[in-house]
């Protein structure tokens, strides 16, 4: 750049310099699954039914179980919030979940290895599934929604084949056939009995994810390869290694939340996880993040996957049928793809 | 509104819960009640955590369930779908427990997974009574009952109808099998198989896994008639495989004689089948929703201090002779 | 005589069967603003892709300074002080004005963090440096076309200072924004910048170019002043003079009159063009 100042003697005021606020309704999709859980949350307040002026919905041990029952979803939807900023997409992790926990299972029953050694080869495992998907997308140019749904039939198969089509129950002990006891902690609750092991795997990596996501320039990348791919190669960005970096980490993230459910539910089988990538993306969507690519924020994942959450129990507490539930989450996903697509045509980018 | 009686549901038990402990401490031999807050007049929350709505047996479990506590006037059902997720599941039984609900009837998706849920509740004070499938653990200790069929023994009872009754000059017979590898699908194979031993002119001549669906037994069974003609009997390991079954015979215009399993009532259903002359028979698979409700009646009712840790519930052969009266039922 | 900022000699690039460029020379001297035309398909792109690194040329070589030099992908001609702001805007207009000026070149904190305040400041004292108040912190999507190109070009200094390559930058601006965007442009050329500026707008180029190549079926058809008769323009750029032309087609009339205030070369494939030549050149002349 030149140094020296080059000015435009008596130029006029640059026309659309005055101050644009952003629109109040751009404003409401950003933060819409904050406002959809504070929402949720009164909700839950005026119908929860109550015992002695209680109020169930409050209970501690309720909103424990609100939020272990997200954690395995949250920890994808996580993930998924990388692909969906770069306009991909991740369909396999609900698969890779179940190959995950599967594996996570035989390794320590029937292959006898310890936990350290299982874990980092499972999350191994998860990350090279998802660069593999990830590399064969870029390569070949091939749509991110046909390799990963491929990579879903595949993740199932393998799970099938580790498994030898059983289930793989998990027993505790030490010796051959028995897992260390130290993985059982994945299913308790710690502090007084309050905070679930699975909660606390899922907050940790969300906050690691929200670090990673705006505050360095991995993150800045990921935004800049779903909001303009074109010009974020252009400008220098490593744009095929941003998206395989993406699908590892959704691979990583699926991985996890397979170890989770193993160490929960006490439990490998190939059927786990299945439709979880759905309500995952459904909870990223929700959460703000735009399927067109560019923009998305992890905090409005981790709202919306827990207001979905919070919905479910809800429900449930005053007796509503699951298909209520069920139409009440169609109607949230559609307001919110609905609010994301107005914006859009406000802004000038829904071309 | 729901919320206000319950509300004052839970006044009431308070106060009986007062009363009842008072009664305890001055009668401190006297054995305990299940649960303390029992009463012959009071209103109770039953909470059935169903492995999966989508599966027609289940759907029909659920309504015996709805029918039999509404013959109770203070007993209130909810029913919660864990929609074949045992993470779902698993999180409504908690959400059942944060409710307090009087008593927990579960049927498990899976048996490890939601063992730990189960404890839960028990240590919660809340009574569990398993349905069809069990967690792991004993009935009595680490749950208070089971209540279910013995699928081994009903697929026996198939098998001797078949061996005395269908063929007693022997022929060739076919399985369809549920989904492999899952419990009752094999204890069901099994089951016929040793039935039918006890008539050794009867050849199984094929067997394959139709998974539990009509349109993967008529396939399964088109295919079996194709290189079997002669079968002479077919045992469907469900009803929806037996209804599948039909289909191929018609198609290949054969007169097979079906028998299903499940015998579940409606115009889909096996019992209706059987009354059209369409099936040989169908083998009740007992829902237990009447055992259920009873045992819940002793424990939050009559104040019973014990039950009976597991009850096996009897199959009914569904034939030609009582399928038209117990349609109406 | 000092050698020029930046030339091109005899560049031939082919693809596959194709011969975009056939032997092109094009210099381009310190502070001049040098205008390329030609019609899509003229080889116009394909030697700005040569300029800025996309393509290297299979035959031919560029000099700066007089100096031969290789330019095997975007950043080494931006390493070489050539910046290009490309057809379409290259930002994303889902970051901020700073996140786009300094992308693919943030500035860190140690710990490998992004430190934004300081991209913000740098940003704002670029921006400044052309009087341009723009917010740092906005979203690009959330500024007019003209702010955004001129972010553009500010993004574009930032990468090299000697040479900027614009395609068709006033391709959708307003009138008043392509006033300000000229006296930018001046400015820079002012300051020692070489520029070449790529458009279809005949009328533009005596406005803002001190000097016209005319491009045609990958070759030079001609270099002029700025001042030449439109007539001569027009027979550089389609190789015929005007009265060979066709009468117009009703479509062309209809795109002459959707947009009678912009008189310009319309973006046809070329072998429409020659099928129905445009009404607007024709009437021109």
């Amino acid at each position: 750049m030149s140094e020296e100042k080059v000015s435009v003697a008596g130029a006029p005021a640059v026309p659309a310099a005055a101050p644009k606020h952003r629109d109040p309704l751009a404003l409401i999709v950003r933060f819409q699954s904050l406002i959809g859980l504070v929402l949720v949350a009164i909700g839950g307040i005026i119908f929860s039914p109550r015992r002695h002026g209680e109020i169930l919905f409050l209970n501690p041990d309720n909103i424990a179980n609100i939020v272990r029952a997200v954690s395995e979803t949250g920890i994808i939807a996580i993930g998924m919030t990388f692909v969906i900023i770069t306009a991909g997409i991740d369909l396999s992790v609900g698969a890779v979940l179940g190959l995950s926990s599967v594996v996570t299972a035989s390794m320590m029953i029937s292959g006898g290895f310890g936990l350290v050694p299982t874990i980092l080869a499972v999350l191994i495992m998860g990350i090279v599934f998802g660069a593999i998907q990830g590399t064969i997308s870029t390569r070949f140019r091939l749509e991110p929604f046909i390799v990963t749904l491929a990579g879903l039939q595949a993740a199932r198969g393998l799970a099938l084949v580790v498994s030898g089509n059983q289930y793989i129950n998990i027993s505790y002990g030490d010796g051959p056939g028995l897992a260390p006891p130290v993985f059982a902690v994945l299913g308790e609750r710690l502090f007084n009995n309050t905070v679930p092991v699975a909660t606390l795997v899922f907050i940790v990596f969300a906050a690691i994810a929200t670090i990673v996501l705006n505050t360095t320039r991995f993150g800045r990348y990921v935004f800049a390869v779903g909001g303009n791919e074109r010009a974020a190669r252009i400008s220098g960005v490593p744009v095929s290694m941003v998206k395989i970096s993406v699908y590892a980490i959704t691979g990583f993230a699926a991985a996890l939340a397979g170890i989770v459910h193993a160490g929960q539910f006490n439990f490998g089988s190939a059927n786990d996880g299945m439709g979880y990538e759905l309500t995952a993306i459904a909870a990223v969507v929700i959460g703000g993040t735009s399927l067109f690519g560019g923009a998305g924020s992890m905090v409005g994942t981790v709202a919306g996957t827990i207001m979905l959450g919070a919905l479910a129990n809800i429900l449930q507490l005053n007796n509503i049928t699951p298909a209520m539930q069920l139409l009440a989450t169609a109607a949230i996903i559609v307001l919110a793809a609905v609010l994301q697509s107005l914006v859009r045509r406000r802004e000038g980018l829904g071309r | 509104m729901k919320t206000i009686q319950r509300g004052s549901r839970r006044a009431l038990q308070v106060a009986l819960l007062a009363g009842t402990s008072l009664c305890i401490a001055g009668a401190a031999y006297a054995a305990e009640p299940m649960v303390k807050a029992c009463a012959k007049d009071g209103q109770f929350i039953i909470g059935f955590s169903q492995a999966n709505n989508a599966e027609p047996y289940r759907q029909h479990v659920n309504d015996e369930l709805n029918a039999a506590a509404k013959e109770v006037p203070g007993f209130t059902l909810q029913i919660a779908d864990g929609a074949g997720n045992v993470n779902t599941q698993t999180s409504q039984v908690d959400n059942f427990i944060t409710q307090k609900v009087d008593i927990l009837l579960i049927s498990p998706f899976e048996a490890a997974p939601l063992t730990p849920a189960v404890k839960r509740a028990m240590d919660a004070g809340i009574p569990v009574i398993e349905l069809d499938r069990k967690t792991v653990g004993d009935p009595g200790k680490d749950y208070t009952a089971f209540i279910g069929g013995d699928n081994f023994k009903i697929a026996e009872e198939a098998g001797k109808y078949t061996a005395k009754t269908l063929l007693p000059d022997g022929g060739e017979a076919a399985v369809l099998q549920g989904l492999p590898s899952s419990t009752p699908a094999v204890e069901r194979l099994n089951g016929f198989k040793e039935g039918v031993k006890g008539n050794p002119k009867i050849q199984i001549v094929a067997e394959q896994a139709a998974d539990w669906v009509p349109d993967k037994a008529q396939t399964a069974f088109s295919a079996m008639l194709q290189a079997h003609p002669d079968i002479k009997v077919l045992y469907a390991s469900n009803d929806m495989m037996a209804a599948g079954a039909l289909l191929a015979a018609k198609g290949a215009g054969k007169d097979v004689k079906i028998i299903g399993t499940d015998g579940l009532p409606g115009p889909a259903g096996g019992i209706e089948a059987v009354a059209k002359g369409d099936w040989a028979a169908t083998f009740t698979y007992p829902t237990g929703a009447k055992e259920a409700i009873e045992m819940s009646k002793k424990i939050l009712l009559d104040c019973a201090t014990s039950v009976e840790p597991t009850v096996t519930v009897e199959t009914t052969a569904i034939t030609a002779e009582n399928a038209k009266q117990l349609m109406g039922k | 005589m000092s050698a020029p900022l930046l030339s091109v000699t005899g560049a031939v690039k082919r693809f596959g069967g194709v011969q975009a460029l056939r032997g092109v020379d094009f210099d381009l001297k310190a502070g001049e603003i040098h205008a390329l035309l030609g019609e899509n398909g003229a080889g116009k792109s394909t030697l700005m892709n040569l300029l800025s690194g996309v393509y290297t040329p299979d035959e031919g070589t560029i000099h700066i300074d007089g100096k031969p030099v290789h330019l095997n992908n975007p950043r080494e001609a931006q390493a070489a002080g050539i910046a290009t702001i490309f057809q379409e805007l290259d930002l994303v207009p889902t970051l901020d004005v700073a996140a786009n000026l300094f992308l693919g070149r943030e500035l860190m904190r140690p710990g490998g963090f992004l430190d934004v305040p300081a991209m913000r400041r740098e940003a704002k004292k670029r921006l400044e440096a052309i009087e341009l108040a723009i917010d740092p912190a906005r979203l690009v999507a959330d500024l007019s076309i003209g702010q955004r190109q001129v972010v553009a070009i500010v993004k574009a200094l930032s990468y090299a200072s000697r040479v900027l390559i614009m395609d068709e930058p006033t391709a959708a601006l307003t009138v008043a924004e392509v006033e300000r965007l000229f006296d930018i442009i001046r400015k820079l050329a002012a300051s020692g910048v070489g520029i070449v500026y790529i458009s279809h707008r005949l009328e533009e180029v005596p406005e803002i170019a001190g000097r016209v190549t005319v491009m045609r079926d990958g070759r030079v058809a001609g270099v002029t002043e700025p001042h030449a008769p439109q007539a001569e323009l027009v027979r550089l750029l389609v190789g015929r003079p005007l009265d060979e032309l066709y009468p117009p087609t009703r479509q062309d009339s209809r795109q002459a009159a959707a947009q009678p205030a912009r008189r310009e070369l319309p973006s046809v494939p070329r072998k429409r063009r020659l099928a129905g030549p445009d009404q607007r050149v024709a009437r021109r002349a």
